[in-house]
């Protein structure tokens, strides 16, 4: 009961911050930025609160099934946006952004969730710090895969000669590019971490598994290297700008293979 | 009391005459104080001063808007003798003078629609004269409602988004791929007005450093320093280029300066950092190919020009807005202004109403000892009555005249028709 009052109010939260978000980006009015703000923060402690208790409820953390997986994931590029928005002081990111976290949550809402408590095999501690530093380097990647996305439209955009509305919001280039870095370093360090400690676990749980033969690892080891590849251009070589936003683009597309795709191919490694 | 306004613009006056009217701070200072010492007639009184526009507001005394004195205070205070300014002056009083504030702090009324500095200027202008204590109950309200309108009026609109001038346009661009300029270095090559002045916006918006590439080095530091940059030759100013982020190059050159093939050696020593370049040269001073080269941005004084063209337009739709905010606020704040001038006469209607009648009440009470002391307060009661009555309706009246486009000189009639102000000169 409390919790469908409070997935609703999620909902309408989120919706009313994403239309504010989008109205906000042509015209760039100070009070409709404040309700884009105000209502994204409203609905993230509602997310906030219905994750501690569905934790609570199943005594363990909240990414058990793809509702909850989802909307975990939802709730971390919620607080990832609102930190960058906050740091950069630009809300322009958010009208492409909170749409997303709208469209991902009513997908989440659409599935039906059991609640199911977690088998006893993954009942270990390692098995949550894997889980949620994935998460974490997935909301990450999600972040430098929009950036990078919105670097490309506004290098056309200069080299086109075309200044149009969307010109004239998109943040800068150079704010772009480091915005794109912070975030992919951010997302490596803790897929870093996530890959060691679900190695770790594994090794302990499940001896006898094979590796190379779980696509999800494949596609995760893929992923890894190409952020790897692009943080090395970058500080070696110097790359910057279109060039890895091009990579960014690739790694993202490698994550969703490994988030969504690989469930399609396997039932060990679900999430 | 009344609100006149005197003043003059680049509306209605020429250069030469707006260039002798501009006042420094310290005119300004004594502008202020030759109006406290202007005597009674003046009551209050702000003085702005931009170099398009030098006027006065002052509140006199008075049934009707009395323009003189501050006609002579404006003269007094240019120090030029009237037969000079007097054709160029416009006068305007109550709903015309707020209404011209409300369009000045809007923009509205500048050279460059949309500019951002006339809102500073007006708040300073009146700070000022709250300082020197010049202002009162209605100044102080309408400057501060103005500084709202025009705060009003630049988030509402866009009629300040988007640069208008080329050399605003380059900066606005160079922000587009630089967020921070004071990161970043800017080169000049050869002179020109424009080129001049776009240098001179990035000064103005925290460029690190500007390097000035001429033909001959003495030039070079002439333009330079005017900027706190460094004076160059134009040999050296090209081997400088893969530091440099941002290019003006405005020479005389009848062919192009900067090749393709010089642009991709410069890109290589720069490891691909962009580079923004701006030619406002005729004929051009760039190879257009140029643009082929990876993260090499550049824009030429037509693309400039577009986009400033385009934003002009813009600013003129948006104007139309702005005027219907502006409108809206004039009606709101008339209704307090008329409002003032009204609520004075109502008290003293009913004062003097009031004298009478217990004057009278006197006069019959003494007659008719014989009353009892209930018959007494009958009497005074009907006579409250009878003014309460008496009253009722043109005291209604007087506030219908302080709505919004209702006729102000109602009132004076109704002044004239109780013999208001007479009452009150014998009261003197």
């Amino acid at each position: 009961m409390t919790a469908s009052l409070l997935h609703g109010l999620i909902m309408v939260g989120y919706l009313g911050s994403a239309v504010s978000y989008i109205r906000h980006f042509p015209t760039r009015q100070f009070r409709i930025g404040r309700y884009a703000t105000g209502l994204l923060l409203i609905s993230l402690i509602c997310h906030s609160v219905l994750l501690i208790s569905i934790g609570i409820q199943s005594g363990h953390l909240p990414f058990v099934g793809l509702y909850e997986s989802i909307s975990f994931f939802t709730w971390l590029i919620a607080i990832v946006y609102l930190s960058l928005e906050l740091k950069f002081r630009d809300k322009s990111l958010g009208a492409f952004v909170v749409p997303l976290i709208l469209t991902a949550q009513i997908a989440a809402s659409m599935l039906i969730h059991p609640g199911s408590p977690l088998p006893p095999l993954l009942q270990s501690s390692w098995f949550s710090i894997h889980v949620t530093a994935s998460f974490v380097a997935y909301a990450a990647f999600f972040f430098s895969f929009i950036t990078g996305i919105l670097y490309m439209m506004q290098t056309y955009y200069l080299k086109a000669r075309r200044f149009g509305v969307v010109f004239s919001r998109l943040p800068a280039l150079d704010m772009l590019d480091d915005m794109n870095l912070k975030a992919t370093t951010i997302g490596w360090l803790f897929l870093t971490l996530g890959m060691a400690t679900g190695l770790f676990w594994a090794l302990q749980a499940w001896p006898t598994f094979l590796w190379l033969q779980d696509p999800k690892i494949v596609c995760v080891i893929l992923t890894w290297v190409i952020y790897a590849f692009q943080l090395t251009a970058r500080y070696t070589l110097g790359w910057q700008g279109q060039r890895t936003a091009y990579l960014a683009t690739a790694g993202f597309i490698s994550v969703l293979f490994a988030y969504i795709g690989a469930r399609l191919w396997t039932d060990v490694h679900v999430f | 009391m009344h609100l006149n306004l005197i003043g003059l613009s680049h509306h209605t006056a020429p250069i030469d005459i707006r260039d002798q009217v501009a006042l420094t701070e310290s005119v300004q200072d004594r502008a202020l104080s030759l109006l406290k010492a202007s005597g009674s007639k003046l009551l209050e009184g702000v003085v702005l001063s931009t170099c398009n526009r030098s006027e006065v507001y002052a509140t006199t005394e008075g049934d009707a808007p009395d323009a003189l004195p501050v006609e002579h205070l404006f003269h007094e205070i240019h120090g030029l003798s009237r037969g000079v300014l007097t054709p160029y002056l416009y006068r305007k009083s109550d709903e015309a003078a707020i209404r011209h504030l409300f369009r000045v702090v809007s923009s509205l009324d500048s050279m460059v629609m949309g500019e951002q500095q006339i809102l500073g200027q007006v708040k300073n202008a009146y700070l000022k004269s709250l300082d020197e204590q010049t202002t009162g109950v209605v100044l102080n309200r309408l400057f501060e409602r103005a500084l709202v309108v025009g705060k009003k009026v630049r988030e509402q609109t866009e009629i300040g988004v988007g640069a208008v001038s080329v050399s605003s346009v380059a900066v606005e661009l160079a922000k587009k791929i630089f967020k921070d300029l004071s990161q970043h270095t800017a080169m000049l090559i050869g002179a020109g007005e424009t080129g001049e002045l776009t240098a001179r916006y990035l000064a103005d918006h925290g460029i690190r450093s500007i390097v000035v590439a001429n033909r001959t080095v003495e030039r070079a530091v002439e333009v330079a320093n005017r900027f706190n940059g460094a004076g160059v030759h134009i040999d050296e100013g090209l081997q400088m280029m893969k530091d440099t982020d941002i290019v003006i190059s405005s020479t005389g050159a009848d062919h192009h300066i900067l090749r393709r093939e010089d642009l991709a050696e410069i890109m290589r020593a720069r490891r691909n950092k962009p580079i923004f370049l701006i030619d406002i040269a005729v004929p051009r001073d760039i190879d257009p190919h140029v643009r082929s080269v990876y993260n090499v941005f550049l824009y030429d004084i037509d693309d400039l020009q577009t986009v400033a063209d385009e934003n002009t337009d813009r600013r003129k739709k948006e104007a139309q807005e702005a005027e219907q905010i502006v409108e809206g606020e004039v009606m709101r704040f008339l209704g307090w202004y008329q409002g003032l001038a009204v609520t004075p006469t109502i008290k003293e209607l009913r004062r003097q109403a009031d004298e009478i009648r217990s004057e009278e009440l006197q006069k019959t009470l003494a007659r008719l000892e014989h009353l009892s002391d209930g018959d007494r307060q009958t009497v005074e009661q009907m006579s409250r009555l009878i003014i309460n009555k008496l009253l009722h309706t043109p005291t209604v009246r007087l506030k219908d005249v302080s709505q919004p486009g209702e006729d102000i000189q109602h009132l004076s009639s109704i002044r004239h028709l109780f013999g208001l102000d007479e009452n009150k000169n014998e009261g003197d």
